[in-house]
């Protein structure tokens, strides 16, 4: 029978087809290290508005297949294969699996074939060529169910329409200066399944609902500010009409997110242009500020395949590993008040129980008290790290092959009082909100802008800038870090982009308000 | 992949049923297939690795709607889209996805009229690169890294390096990354307002490589475009190691002990400041990708976030640079026969002697900007009616990428 739409439901059904299936299948062909599938469906809706006109809206839905195999005759590699199905495919779908697996399994073995060849051809560099290995895990069954208080799907898509325009309209006519608004909002519902040749099958389904607000402001001079920002969680749409207030969340509802964001613009265009210090000045950071600070220099060079060089042609290489010979593990890399994990178990954009390959997710330490400790890694990875799983291979999507990735990854939080923080500065400046990051290929260095720059005097905030930013050596940075507060806060990242074809990634970020030295960056006209 | 021919008989099954419903004032029924085949690369000389590490791809098809629906409230217009279904019944579900989303955009004018310029571009694609296989593929892949390996191998500038620190070169750190990346597209389109299905089929590839020398911090790179699957050699991968071995440092013959490293100067590190400084075709394109094109569209304009606003016509650079846009060459990677509205691409010359004389556009953004936007003289700095009536501002950009069938620039 012809299934009308693609349903959350339909999980159900297809995934002891795809068990079945990848049984028959490991049990036919010789030489597979592992065999597995991931099914995505997604369903969900959205609306936009541009200037207080309506600019489209829909409900749609999504399903995809991912199959890997690693196999080989006398060397093992790994093949992959992803496609974009739709309600006309389920009543083949397990044949659909059969094909998807037995063209990774042919592509690895060919693959394999190749290595092998260059092995001994390449002299002494085919001495690194390996046997694509896989670290073990333990292996689960598990059904993990999505939180929420109001279900993506019972919200009628005239009022995700209607909240996008009548807010955007609102924007409108709040400020002259306000010469440009939009509004985006999703809520939708993600069932990922993952079944392998050894036995895992994990069913895991999330909620997600978000807003973003970009506004353009210019004051009469011609003075142009242009800014957005997203709240967003794995939740549903009480995230948009209540916004979020828990122990790790601070958003206001969407229509007061966008308008606070909006006035920001306007009161900026006013400001003047932060100036450049030529020397390094105490910088107070927000936790907002921060959490794009430790996506961009603690994240990113803690993810193994960069250590392991596998991102040098694209997101670079990290400043913490040079070879196996001459690395930085284990020793210090910052303040004793520098500390830094990832953790999959804090709720919101970066939450998940399983990976994208069935490894239980579990908190992995990356800076403790200033001492380079771990990376975030895969099977693989791990494998040739010799070190343990800890659940960090995540794929954006059903149809492409995982990466390693953020899933919440913080600043812990310290004892210090965020005021207390800033009174303790005789002169120095106050960041607020993060913007435009640009960071060195290795990310031993950085430079980020803030929406809002304070100068501090006397332990007073006084004269806003707009424009400004930091940078910093990474290392002389970390060991800076004098005073961090207990004001600890997560924030959605709704676009982090790594790989080819490149995936654009939610994932979590976050810390608490900060402070630390580095020269300060000014705005264009300064 | 699907063929042309069967997505132009989707489209036209959907046009001839899309005409039969009283509601509907105007549509454009889009279907596509594409198929993305990527090899990664990561070699390392001195940690494990694959070699080619991932032959994987991408694949999807299906039909997209853009249709106004006549309403109690107005005209609505609205999008639906239905994945891996090319038959009636795909038709009338991408059809009430749209008509369920419909909005009273009161910034739409029509959807894409006949212009007067004429498509130049037909059947300028590989059919064996459209239709390439796995084991063509994955072995291209090889070759492509033999290249920049055997570089490593046979270079007597690496030997010496390698000598000069008392290490193999293995123990020098090589490391190669990049991938070959094989993209094939077909596309048809047809609309109330051009009932005549157009199709257009399209396939490159493109190698884009880094190569390290890790010992000596070194970096190279290369990148090629393909448009022929019997043109993909390994001379892209000869040319990454070569360019990283290069950038370890010089040997000068003029060694007067004799004795290779006696004469190496390694390259110096500049100190920050003011340099006049010469960009090379990567750096000029990363440019030209990410600072400049984007501020070159009309939606740009329309957002007033360009740094050209109000200077359509004016000198915005050095009279030293002209830049255009070519979709209808065929020796250009980007070619394409026709935009995903339909319209003919062409050549758009958007700099000329540093001045800015066009943008690039969708059927939408230009008829906004025409017909709806009060303040887009200003924008522009110019009349937009005028600048249409001197061809300029024309709908020769609107395209699809990654929009789930969505127009964009």
């Amino acid at each position: 029978m012809t299934n009308k739409e693609i349903t959350i439901e339909l999980g159900d059904r297809l995934k002891p087809e795809t068990e079945s299936v990848l049984r028959d299948f490991t049990r036919n062909r010789h030489g597979i290290r592992i065999a597995d599938a991931r099914i995505n469906i997604s369903v969900g809706k959205g609306a936009s508005a541009q200037n207080g006109t309506p600019k489209g809206s829909g409900r749609d839905y999504s399903l995809e297949l991912h199959t890997r195999v690693i196999a080989g005759e006398r060397m093992h590699a790994a093949g992959y294969f992803g496609i974009s199905l739709g309600p006309t495919d389920v009543p083949n779908f397990s044949e659909i699996v059969r094909s998807a697996l037995e063209k990774s399994y042919e592509r690895a073995m060919h693959c394999a074939k190749n290595k092998f060849t260059r092995k001994s051809a390449w002299g002494e560099l085919g001495k690194t060529l390996w046997s694509t290995d896989i670290a073990s895990i333990p292996v689960h069954q598990n059904t993990v169910p999505a939180e929420f208080s109001v279900w993506p799907l019972d919200v009628p898509l005239e009022a995700v329409t209607d909240t996008a325009h009548e807010i955007s309209k609102e924007l409108k006519t709040l400020d002259r200066r306000l010469k440009q608004n939009f509004i985006g909002i999703a809520t939708w519902v993600e069932r990922e399944l993952y079944v392998s040749s050894e036995g895992a099958s994990i069913d895991q389904t999330f909620c997600y609902t978000q807003g973003m607000a970009y506004v353009v402001a210019v004051s009469d001079g011609g003075v142009t500010q242009e800014h957005y920002d997203y709240l967003g969680h794995q939740r549903g749409w009480e995230v948009i009409e209540n916004g979020i207030r828990d122990e790790f969340f601070r958003f206001p509802n969407l229509r007061q997110f966008s308008l606070d964001l909006a006035r920001d613009a306007c009161v900026l265009t006013a400001c003047p242009p932060c100036p450049w210090t030529e020397k390094p000045v105490p910088v107070v950071t927000d936790p907002h500020f921060n959490a794009l600070k430790v996506h961009e220099i603690v994240g990113h060079p803690t993810e193994l395949d960069r250590i392991l060089k596998m991102e040098t042609a694209y997101a670079g290489r990290s400043w913490l590993f040079k070879s196996p010979d001459e690395n930085l593990i284990g020793k210090r890399i910052g303040s004793s008040l520098v500390n830094a994990f990832s953790d999959p178990s804090l709720p919101g954009y970066g939450h998940y129980a399983y990976d994208h390959e069935g490894t239980p997710a579990r908190r992995v330490w990356h800076v403790k008290k200033g001492i380079l400790v771990g990376f975030m890694n895969s099977r693989q990875t791990s494998a040739i790290m010799q070190d343990e799983p800890n659940g960090h291979w995540k794929a954006n999507g059903g149809q492409v092959v995982p990466l390693i990735r953020m899933s919440n990854t913080v600043f812990e939080k310290g004892t210090s009082e965020p005021e207390d923080i800033i009174k303790d500065v005789d002169h120095g400046y106050y960041l607020v909100g993060h913007r435009t990051p640009s960071i060195a290929e290795s990310r031993e260095n950085f430079r980020i802008t803030a929406r809002k720059v304070y100068e501090i005097t006397d332990g007073k905030i006084g004269q806003m800038y707009r424009d400004g930013g930091i940078m910093a050596d990474t290392y002389d940075y970390f060991m800076s870090v004098d005073a961090v507060g207990d004001d600890f806060r997560l924030f959605p990242i709704p676009n982090c982009g790594k790989g080819q074809p490149m995936q654009t990634k939610r994932l979590g970020n976050g810390g608490p308000t900060m402070r630390a030295y580095a020269k300060l960056t000014g705005g264009a006209n300064s | 992949m699907k063929t042309k021919e069967t997505l132009a008989h989707c489209v036209y099954e959907a046009l001839k049923y899309i005409k039969t419903l009283a509601d509907v004032k105007e549509a454009e029924v889009f279907a596509s297939s594409n198929l993305q085949n990527v090899a990664r690369f990561n070699f390392t000389s001195h940690i494990l690795s694959n070699g080619v590490e991932e032959p994987k791809s991408k694949e999807d098809f299906g039909i997209g709607i853009q249709a106004v629906f006549a309403t109690s409230e107005g005209l609505k217009t609205g999008f639906g889209s239905e994945s891996n279904n090319l038959t009636l019944d795909g038709v009338k579900i991408a059809l009430a996805k749209a008509r369920e989303g419909a909005v009273l955009d009161a910034e739409f004018v029509s959807l894409p009229r006949p212009i007067a310029a004429q498509r130049t571009l037909f059947n300028y694609h590989d059919p064996e690169l459209m239709n390439i296989q796995d084991e063509q593929f994955i072995d291209a892949s090889w070759k492509i890294l033999d290249g920049a390996v055997h570089e490593c191998l046979n270079s007597p500038a690496l030997a010496k390096l390698a000598a000069r620190a008392k290490k193999s070169i293995h123990r020098l750190g090589l490391i190669v990354g990049g991938d070959l990346t094989v993209v094939n597209e077909a596309v048809a389109i047809a609309s109330t307002a051009l009932p005549e299905v157009k199709t257009d089929e399209s396939a490159f590839a493109t190698v884009s490589l880094t190569a390290m020398v890790e010992e000596f911090n070194a970096k190279g790179s290369s990148s090629v475009c393909y448009r022929s699957l019997r043109d993909i050699s390994d001379e892209a991968g000869k040319e990454v190691s070569r360019n990283a071995i290069a950038a370890c440092g010089i040997f000068t013959e003029s060694d007067g002990g004799g004795r290779a490293g006696e004469d190496f100067r390694e390259p110096a590190t500049i100190e920050s400041g003011s340099y006049p400084v010469i960009f090379g075709p990567q750096p000029l394109s990363e440019f030209i990708t990410n600072l400049i094109l984007p501020a070159l569209t009309t939606s740009s304009f329309y957002g007033m976030e360009s740094p050209f606003m109000g200077k359509f016509g004016e000198k915005i650079c050095s009279p030293e640079i002209s830049l255009y846009d070519d979709a209808a060459n065929p020796a250009y990677v980007g070619a394409k026969g026709i935009t995903c509205e339909g319209l003919p691409t062409q050549k758009t010359h958007l700099i000329i002697n540093g001045v800015l004389t066009d943008l690039l556009s969708s059927w939408y953004e230009t008829q906004r900007l025409a017909e709806k936007d009060p303040d887009a003289r200003a924008k522009l700095g110019k009349d937009p009616k005028e600048l249409l009536a001197e061809g300029k501002l024309l709908p020769a950009s609107g395209f699809r990428f990654n929009r789930r069938g969505r127009t964009g620039v």
